[in-house]
């Protein structure tokens, strides 16, 4: 951005003054560049660059943010940084606070340590150490209560459960996970019961519930009047009679007039006339559904009377308590694991830092004074706890980037309100500032109308968080396209639409005609997926495109576009192997960017069983493990043993004679004095696994993966795991779908096209980006289930209900239904952000596939209606509302003419060999004879190993003590009130004893140190002390007691042969017993 | 570097690695100076004080500290100086650091101030620029500082993408040295963090020289010392003697027990033991003719060669303020701020590096998980690009093999012909590459002349063929529990039990039940859990026999058989064995009225559209083994049913209480014989068209609603479809064939503990119905 000159909107935000601002920057609007350029501008204001805190969400962000500043700094436009502080702000940066929020907490965390009372070298869990233990935990809780029978307990369990408990124990700890979230966790439990039991809170709870009736209420008036301007000027009986009697229904009615009067409401057929035509008929159909279906929706929500409900809330309230109690004791075992370990979450770190500067006023002050202002990049996607944080330590001078519009880490805790909040916030004067940056340099003009057009319906404040008004739509700013353009439609976005349905008419059993919309080919046989034919149709267009040289603009100019240009973006990865491979059977070079998921892959696998055949081995002898293992290692890639060879063994029961099992004895040798590490590497020498890798392809990956292995079994190998739990753990998270082990390959860039999510896409852009799989329905799992919760509704269960003291089933109360509509909303909110995030990838292009269809609906203030878009399932559902406003990007695709429908990706891979040439030259390679590496064996101690008692310790210690007075005693002017009265009497027998009778003549050196050769081996040598006189050297070597031994004279003729080697004189040692006061020559 | 003589009378402030440089020095030399070496820990320990792990242990128990917190106070302690400071922080060590005076734990050395005075000269070396504590401490004795030299210098220096392509290009680079005649003992890797550790284990077995491999596991994750700290908590000093007896031979016994006899009380200092077991690390062997890995620091001669890989911004490692005696509160007692600290570090390296002679940089700028920029001290160097030697393939045929297989995968994925790919080709041939073939391979020679089937393993053969191959052929169980299977057990051991001998006494009943129960309580540990459900089944149990009973009050055919047995070849060698659960019939005239029903304790539904794949044949298979069991009678089938009998639907709904609910879930589930105007229904059914006890409603019309009704010849089409699979099913596995085709990921694979053994892929699945996308 250096190069272009700033809008006025950017130059506002980066010249603002310190104070808290929010800066709402659209897609592509240099959001980036603003903040490093403010950061900058900090600087050449003589504030030092260790004095802004610069929070990221990624480490990757945070390195090229620094690296960004770095640049800025070397470079120094204007020359408005003076050389001495310029070159000081270099030195500084690299210490400086540019760091994820995540590292900046860990940094307080370590600071503070000993205010948390944890070690300053805590260790980041992985996380699926945590859930497993979690597991562990709770399933002791759970049957210790069962088996002291206690009785709320056991109350709980009876009613709410049927068959098995496992749902409840899985919702239990979601809960509890959910509620880590919470800041004061501890307090929101200790007042919970009190708190949402309360009966201002469940009446709150009530009228909320019942007032969505007054919502339907009124959608009800506006159906209603879109009905009646379809059915204006015809005449039924409909018209004469339900119409009156509707329009006194949607008159003004408060909450309980509503509830009395839907009562006995029944709205009657309607038949319409039919010289209106099919179109109108069908729309006065819609509507008139609506309002039927509303006036059914209304009664649900009137089915219990006010006082039940709020009976039915107040009943849980004792499996609350239960739940409760458990969760405390869940939490605090957990804790006491972590405490022992030392291991934390992410998220106990960002606890911990928030309790230590709220615990803390002089901590939270001195960090106040210490940043002059606190800069967040992506700020929507900050959680509470951030919020939290962030609020704490500053001191009205938060500059905070970001755009709500696409916030999509909600599953990672993101807090879109807390962005909303904040932009109103700073709206009032005095308070702060706001600046929208909306100009968009990244796009063309095309993309950008299609980005607006499509979410000025799809978004407002109540859906998405924002009202996408002239705030909020992007403006073109990205002018240079201009000058580069093919004219009409070359950039125009496409739908390339296609048909999977057509209508049929079929008879129910009870005899009733209607019109069924039934797959049409090529789907009613099965023979195509949906998904294969939006691959299909993807791989035509791209390879159409390269074929026709498609023109895209780079370094300002056009040129023919190249596969590195296209991006494929879906919401989920599920598909994305299925297009690689037809991608890449029509010989478009494609790659799939995301998470590797270790746990499908097969080494990951076999690896795990030879564990498992491992530990088996050494500790449990479990036949049918054994069995299981073989069979597994077997026909892994590393045996490839056939599946007859196989069964003979097993019928023959000679497994043990298998090569496999006994490359497994061989390794579990032993193997209680060897680490994870080590038994993994055996592994892998063992069964020659890298030498196998070929067979499987995909040595990139395969490779990473084992290093990926190695590096856990490191890291588990560093918080105490052995071998046998590493193996347990392996087991247990490739046999559970909800733990994964992933992760992402750096890729480096080439020309392919690209696979991946939208959430990878993030930040990214791409020349044309397609949209397929639209289809695929959102995950509702959140809002599924009888055990629920959310901070504001409380743990949610369903109440018993009874009539005449007999039960008669179990009833969601209000809460469910409220806490659902929060849900849906949010995720849909979320969904709407999403698909504005992958959109706006898109620089020149957008090319969007799937079957549309016309949905009708109504809009409300130019915005789809709530009603439609809180009942959206997927991305198709969100087009086909607005098909009115895409209908014009519309290509149709005829599956039997324009598309080739074909399973050739199916066949194997052709014989790569078959397109190489063999006749060229060779390798030359002469591999040079190995060099064998010799060990070098440590002096072998002849003392036998075993545990000491406190007198020899005491006596080892006089010794020590003796050695230290020999050392400090002056053995020329020696003065003996050094020594305690227990010492004096030994040091002066030495310094009186024969052996020193010349001393006053001799060099004297102690603890003499040196390096020599014995045995072909290095040794490090110390000599007591050595006296050095004229004619001849004089080894002593102080022992305590016994010196008698003769293992020290080989020591001693060792020292003795080095000192023959550095000097001419003639060398004595003797051994001196410190206790007995006695010596002996060595000879 | 230093002159040994200067040596000479010294007291010498060094590191180990200094140390040991000077003493071979001194070796080669044949010089016999007088010198005495100390680290700097050592001097400042003897300088100020030192403590050992009582000092640990009061502070833990007296200040109820962690053992890393009780460290970080006495790491401190030695920087104050004064009684007082301006600082809280400052006086909380100050405090703490009276108190362990007063209780004798730190050990003041008394005789070193006099002792130093016996040397002419105090030189600390090896260090570099130090600490500005350090450097007082130092000037207060008139010590003298050697600092590294910064001499002018070139450096080679290469940069790479990955950390793959940096080992490749170190391993080649040391292999070109070796070939001019280096000695290996003279080549060293530095700085190499544990991220490089898998590439030198795996590259140390392409090239014919090693380089030394590290482990930096702790030691309490080997089982040895694990089942020691158990020992170690029970408290018993004899059985901790006699795990040391008994595990004499293991090569770690000696660091345990040295760690031990540390503190003699094992008790008492139990904690602190194993603290310090979780802190310790393998000590890993030591070679000669191997390429010797060190760290910074290390001094060398100018015959070494040294390579200094991840030179990125970990190096020198810079920090943020962290310490405990924060920049704000340094200045009080003299040690030097986060930004100075920083400074010396980067002035050392760079003043450290400029003194190796033949010193190669590189980094790379990307790990498996890391991504890193250039170390920050490259801006202050003058590099030149070292020759980058990494595509060499003359050193390493399995290298080579492997890099050839790398670019297959290029070329196959994306059509990518590195120029080097045909000559690998030229020399290696082909490779196997993707030769893997995880299908079943058909076993030739017949296992088995005949077989005898149920219907749970034609079924299973129709959800996988190969994991009946598994489970039947190559008996394999399932390590998961068997709990569900038993359940069922329960409930039809006991229904058949109660019918069939017409028991309707509730005292023999519940009696009956609670041994049913208790004999699969007791046969199997099952958790607190699974007995508490199962205990409750009896509940459930209960209503079942009230409610069957009511139900055979409504039945209009006489006679009952439980768990009938039926056995009949399917084809020549193929039997077919079954137990129908319940079959109701009666003699009519001529004919033999039937039905069938299954129980199911979970909620399973038959679907007609999955019988022609071989699925949903439970009901089928009856009908099969009934037909044949009256196979000289003229059979005519009133229906054939799910009865589920335990309720997992509680839910509340207006005018339908449990016991209502339950009663409808006890309701027949499946297919009715429409035909003769529902006269053999009729028969069956004495409540018949408004069924009590069966599923459907009849219409207006006087049709089944929902596809519930089936006429005769629909039933027999069933029976004859039955038979097909099941001889089919007999066919393929006398045949051999067992084929991985799991039937859609979801089902068949859900719950299927064998995927490590099929290691099956996408693509094996069949596809049954268009399957509903959700995102993850």
């Amino acid at each position: 951005m250096s190069e272009v000159r700033w809008t006025s909107e950017q130059l506002e935000a980066i010249d603002c003054q310190i104070g808290n601002t929010i800066v709402s920057a659209g897609a592509g609007s240099g959001k980036t560049a603003v903040l490093t350029e403010r950061v900058f501008k900090h600087l050449s204001e003589g504030i030092n660059i260790d004095r802004l805190l610069v929070l990221t969400f990624t480490k990757a962000a945070a390195t090229s943010m620094k690296e960004k500043i770095k640049e800025k700094i070397k470079e120094n436009v204007e020359d408005r940084l003076v050389e001495s502080f310029r070159k000081e702000q270099l030195d500084k940066i690299d210490g400086s606070y540019i760091m994820t929020f995540d590292a900046f907490a860990l940094s307080l965390v370590k600071k503070y340590h000993y205010l948390l009372n944890v070690s300053d070298n805590i260790s980041i869990i992985d996380e699926n150490v945590l859930k497993i233990k979690q597991e562990e935990i709770l399933a002791e809780i759970f049957n210790r209560k069962y088996a002291s029978k206690d009785k709320e307990f056991l109350e709980t369990i009876n009613d709410l459960c049927i068959k098995s408990d496992n749902t409840l124990k899985e919702a239990i700890i979601t809960i509890n996970n959910k509620m880590d979230l919470i800041i004061d966790r501890k307090s929101y439990i200790d007042n919970y019961l009190d708190e949402f039991f309360s009966d201002s809170f469940i009446d709150r709870q009530v009228a909320e519930y019942r007032s969505t009736a007054s919502d339907l209420h009124k959608d009800m008036g506006r159906w209603l009047k879109e009905l009646e301007k379809r059915l204006s000027g015809h005449k039924s009986a409909f018209i004469n009679k339900e119409i009156p009697k509707l329009k006194e229904f949607v008159k003004d009615k408060k909450v309980k007039e509503l509830e009395e009067v839907s009562k006995d409401y029944k709205v009657g057929a309607m038949r319409i006339n039919s010289e209106i035509d099919e179109e109108t008929k069908k729309e006065a159909s819609f509507f008139k559904e609506r309002i039927t279906e509303a006036v059914k929706e209304m009664k649900e929500i009137f089915l219990f009377p006010e006082c039940q409900e709020k009976i039915n809330i107040k009943s849980t309230r004792k499996y609350v308590a239960v739940v409760l109690d458990i969760i405390k004791e869940l939490d605090e075992k957990t804790a006491e694991f972590k405490a022992e370990k030392d291991l934390y979450s992410y998220m106990d770190i960002a606890k911990m830092s928030i309790k230590v500067v709220k615990d803390n006023g002089n901590i939270r002050n001195e960090i106040r004074d210490y940043f002059k202002e606190i800069l967040v990049d992506e700020y929507q996607d900050n959680s509470d706890l951030q919020e939290e944080f962030i609020n704490l330590i500053s001191n009205d001078n938060v500059f905070v980037v970001g755009d709500i519009k696409q916030s999509i880490y909600g599953f990672r805790n993101a807090n879109p309100l807390n962005f909303q909040n904040k932009y109103e916030e700073c709206k009032n004067p005095g308070l702060g500032k706001t600046v929208d940056l909306n100009k968009n340099f990244r796009s063309r003009t095309e993309v950008i109308e299609t980005v607006n057009n499509i979410f000025s319906r799809l978004m407002d404040r109540y859906i998405g968080g924002v009202n996408y008004d002239n705030s909020q739509a992007m403006k073109f700013g990205q002018k240079k396209y201009n000058e580069h353009h093919k004219g009409n439609n070359y950039y125009q976005s496409e739908i390339l639409s296609y048909d999977t349905h057509k209508e049929k008419e079929e008879t129910d059993a009870a005899g009733k005609v209607s019109v069924k919309k039934v797959e049409v080919y090529p789907f009613a046989n099965k023979e195509y997926s949906k998904e294969e034919v939006e691959a299909m149709i993807v791989a035509a267009d791209i390879k159409k495109k390269i074929t026709e040289k498609y023109q895209v603009f780079a370094e300002g100019k056009l040129r023919d576009v190249r596969y590195g240009d296209f991006c494929i973006m879906a919401q989920t990865k599920k598909h994305f192997d299925l297009f690689n491979e037809i991608l890449s059977a029509e010989a478009i070079p494609t790659k799939v960017e995301r998470e590797v998921q270790i746990g499908e892959t097969d080494i990951i696998n076999v690896i795990k069983r030879i564990f498992m055949m491992i530990d088996n081995i050494v500790n449990k002898n479990d036949l049918a493990v054994k069995k299981h293992c073989y069979a597994s290692i077997e026909r892994s890639f590393l045996v490839q043993n056939t599946d007859e060879a196989i069964y003979e063994t097993l019928k023959q029961g000679r497994i043990e004679d298998s090569e496999s099992y006994r490359k497994c004895e061989r390794i579990s040798n032993g193997i209680a004095d060897k680490t994870i590490l080590e038994v993994f590497n055996e592994i892998i020498k063992e069964f020659d696994v890298y030498e196998k890798l070929h067979l499987l392809g995909e040595m990139e990956l395969n490779v990473a993966i084992l290093e990926f292995v190695s590096d856990l079994a490191n890291q588990l190998g560093q918080i105490g795991y052995d071998y046998s739990d590493f193996s347990r753990h392996l087991e247990k998270i490739l046999s559970d779908e909800n733990k994964k082990l992933e992760f992402k390959m750096n890729q480096s860039e080439d020309n392919t096209v690209k696979i991946m999510t939208i959430h990878n896409s993030k930040g990214l852009e791409f020349r044309i980006c397609y949209y397929p799989l639209l289809f695929g329905k959102f995950n509702i799992s959140d809002t599924k289930g009888d055990y629920l919760f959310s901070k504001e509704r409380g743990i949610i269960l369903p109440c018993k209900l009874y009539e005449n003291k007999e039960c008669i089933g179990l009833a969601d109360t209000v809460l469910k239904q409220l806490f659902k509509k929060d849900k849906d909303r949010e995720r849909i909110s979320e969904k709407i952000r999403l698909l504005y995030v992958a959109l706006t990838r898109a620089q020149e292009k957008i090319v969007i596939v799937c079957p549309l269809e016309k949905k009708l609906t109504s809009l409300n203030n130019g915005v789809v209606e709530n009603k439609t878009r809180e009942k959206y399932n997927s991305f198709l559902s969100m087009l086909n509302s607005i098909f009115d406003f895409v209908e014009k990007y519309v290509r149709r695709i005829d599956l039997k003419e324009d598309i080739k429908l074909n399973k050739n990706y199916l066949d194997k891979r052709a014989n790569v060999f078959e397109s190489l040439e063999k006749d060229r030259e060779m390798i030359e390679v002469r591999v040079p004879a190995q060099i064998v590496p010799q060990p070098i064996e440590k002096g072998k101690f002849s003392k036998e190993i075993s545990l000491i008692d406190q007198a020899t310790k005491d006596v080892m210690e006089y010794g020590t003590k003796l050695h230290y007075l020999m050392e400090v005693m002056d053995f020329k002017k020696p003065d003996y009130s050094l020594a305690d009265a227990e010492s004096e009497p030994k040091v002066r027998n030495f310094i009186e004893s024969e052996l020193l009778k010349d001393v006053t003549d001799a060099v004297i050196r102690k603890e003499f140190e040196f390096i020599y050769q014995q045995d072909n081996q290095q040794k490090h040598g110390f000599i007591d002390l050595l006296l050095e006189y004229d004619d001849r050297l004089v080894i002593i070597d102080y022992k305590l007691k016994n010196i008698s031994d003769e293992n020290y004279d080989q020591q001693l003729l060792g020292y003795k042969k080095y000192l023959e080697s550095v000097s001419d004189k003639k060398v004595e040692c003797y051994l001196y017993s410190l206790i007995d006061s006695e010596y002996r020559q060595v000879k | 570097m230093i002159d040994i003589n200067y040596l000479d009378k010294a007291l010498a402030v060094t590191t180990s690695a200094f140390k040991n440089y000077l003493l071979k020095k001194a070796a080669e030399k044949k010089e016999l100076f007088n010198c005495r070496f100390m680290s700097l820990e050592e001097f400042m320990n003897n300088y100020f004080f030192d403590y050992d792990f009582k000092a640990i242990k009061y502070l833990t128990t007296k200040h109820n500290m962690k053992i890393d917190v009780a460290e970080a106070y006495l790491k401190n302690l030695r920087f104050i100086r004064k009684e007082n400071y301006d600082s809280e922080k400052l006086n909380t060590l100050v405090k703490y650091k009276k108190e362990l005076l007063d209780n004798n734990l730190l050990m003041l050395n008394p005789y070193f101030s006099s002792y130093i005075k016996n040397w002419d000269k105090i030189i600390v070396l090896g260090y570099g620029k130090l600490d500005r504590f350090y450097e007082s401490v130092f000037a207060d004795l008139q010590a003298e500082i050697i600092d590294f030299k910064l001499t002018d210098k070139t450096y080679k220096y290469v940069s790479f993408d990955t950390m793959e392509n940096e080992v490749q290009y170190l391993y080649s680079s040391i292999s070109r040295l070796l070939e001019t005649g280096a000695d290996i003992n003279n080549i060293y890797v530095m700085n190499a963090d544990d991220s490089y550790e898998s590439y030198f284990n795996r590259y140390n077995d392409y090239f014919h020289f090693k380089i030394e491999e590290k482990n930096e596991s702790s030691f309490s994750s080997l089982a040895i010392v694990k089942q020691f700290i158990m020992v170690l908590k029970e408290n018993n000093p004899e059985r901790l003697e006699e795990f040391i007896t008994e595990n004499s031979s293991s090569r770690h016994i000696e660091r345990i027990v040295s760690i031990v006899n540390k503190y003699i009380q094992t008790d008492e200092y139990q904690d602190l033991i194993i603290d310090e077991l979780n802190k310790t690390k393998i000590k890993n062997e030591t070679y000669t003719s191997i390429v010797r890995r060190v760290n910074l620091f290390e001094p060398f001669q100018n015959q070494d060669y040294v390579f200094l890989v991840g030179f990125n911004d970990n190096c020198p490692a810079l920090s943020v303020d962290t310490d405990y005696i924060t920049d704000d509160i340094k200045d009080l007692v003299g040690l030097s701020k986060t930004e100075e600290k920083n400074n010396i570090k980067k002035e050392n390296l760079l003043r450290y590096l400029s003194n190796i002679d033949n010193l190669y940089l590189s980094y790379c700028k990307n790990s498996l998980m890391d991504s890193f920029n250039p170390s920050v001290i490259l801006d202050r160097m003058i590099t030149e690009n070292e020759e980058n030697i990494s595509s060499s393939y003359r050193y390493s045929d399995k290298l080579n093999r492997y890099r050839f297989s790398k670019k297959l995968d290029q070329f196959s994925k994306y059509q990518i012909k590195d120029g080097n790919l045909e000559k690998l080709y030229a020399t290696y041939g082909e490779n196997n590459y993707r030769h893997y073939d995880h299908g079943y391979k058909t076993i030739e020679r017949q296992l088995d002349t005949s077989v005898e089937l149920s219907y749970s393993q034609v079924n299973s053969y129709y959800r996988c063929p190969f994991k009946y191959f598994v489970e039947k052929k190559l008996r394999i169980e399932d390590e998961t529990s068997q709990f569900n299977m038993q359940l069922g057990n329960i409930f039809h051991n006991v229904l058949k039990d109660i019918f069939e001998n017409n028991i309707t006494d509730e005292i023999i009943i519940s009696d009956k039940i609670d041994t049913a129960i208790n004999s699969v309580l007791a046969a199997q540990k099952y958790t607190e859990s699974e007995k508490h459900f199962t205990v409750r089944l009896k509940e459930e149990l209960l209503k079942d026999i009230e409610i069957i009973r009511f139900q055979h009050q409504k039945i209009g055919f006489g006679q009952y058989d439980y768990e009938r047995k039926v056995e009949v070849n399917a084809a020549e060698n193929i039997k077919f064995k079954g137990f129908i659960d319940k079959l109701v019939h009666q003699k009519d005239g001529a004919d033999r009225l039937i039905t069938v029903i299954d129980y199911k304790t979970g909620s399973e539904e038959f679907k007609e559209e999955l019988v022609e794949d071989g699925l949903s044949l439970q009901l089928p298979s009856y009908l099969y083994l009934a037909n044949r069991l009256f196979k000289d009678e003229n059979k005519k089938f009133a229906g054939f049913y799910i009865q589920q009998l335990i309720n997992t639907d509680n839910k509340y709904e207006v005018g339908k209480p449990v016991e209502v609910k339950k009663f409808n879930s006890m309701k027949l589930k499946g297919k009715s014989n429409s035909d003769e105007d529902f006269s053999i229904l009729n028969k069956f059914d004495k409540s018949f068209p408004n069924s009590e006890f069966i599923n459907m409603t009849i219409t207006e019309k006087g049709k089944i609603g929902y596809s519930k009704g089936i006429d005769s010849k629909g039933i027999e089409n069933l029976i004859q479809i039955a038979e097909e699979k099941i001889v089919q099913a007999g066919n393929s596995i006398l045949s051999n064939d067992f084929p991985i085709i799991p039937y859609e990921y979801t089902e068949a694979c859900k719950f299927c503990t064998y995927n490590d053994i099929c290691y099956r892929k996408s693509r094996d699945f069949k596809k049954i119905k268009e399957m509903e996308d959700e995102d993850e």
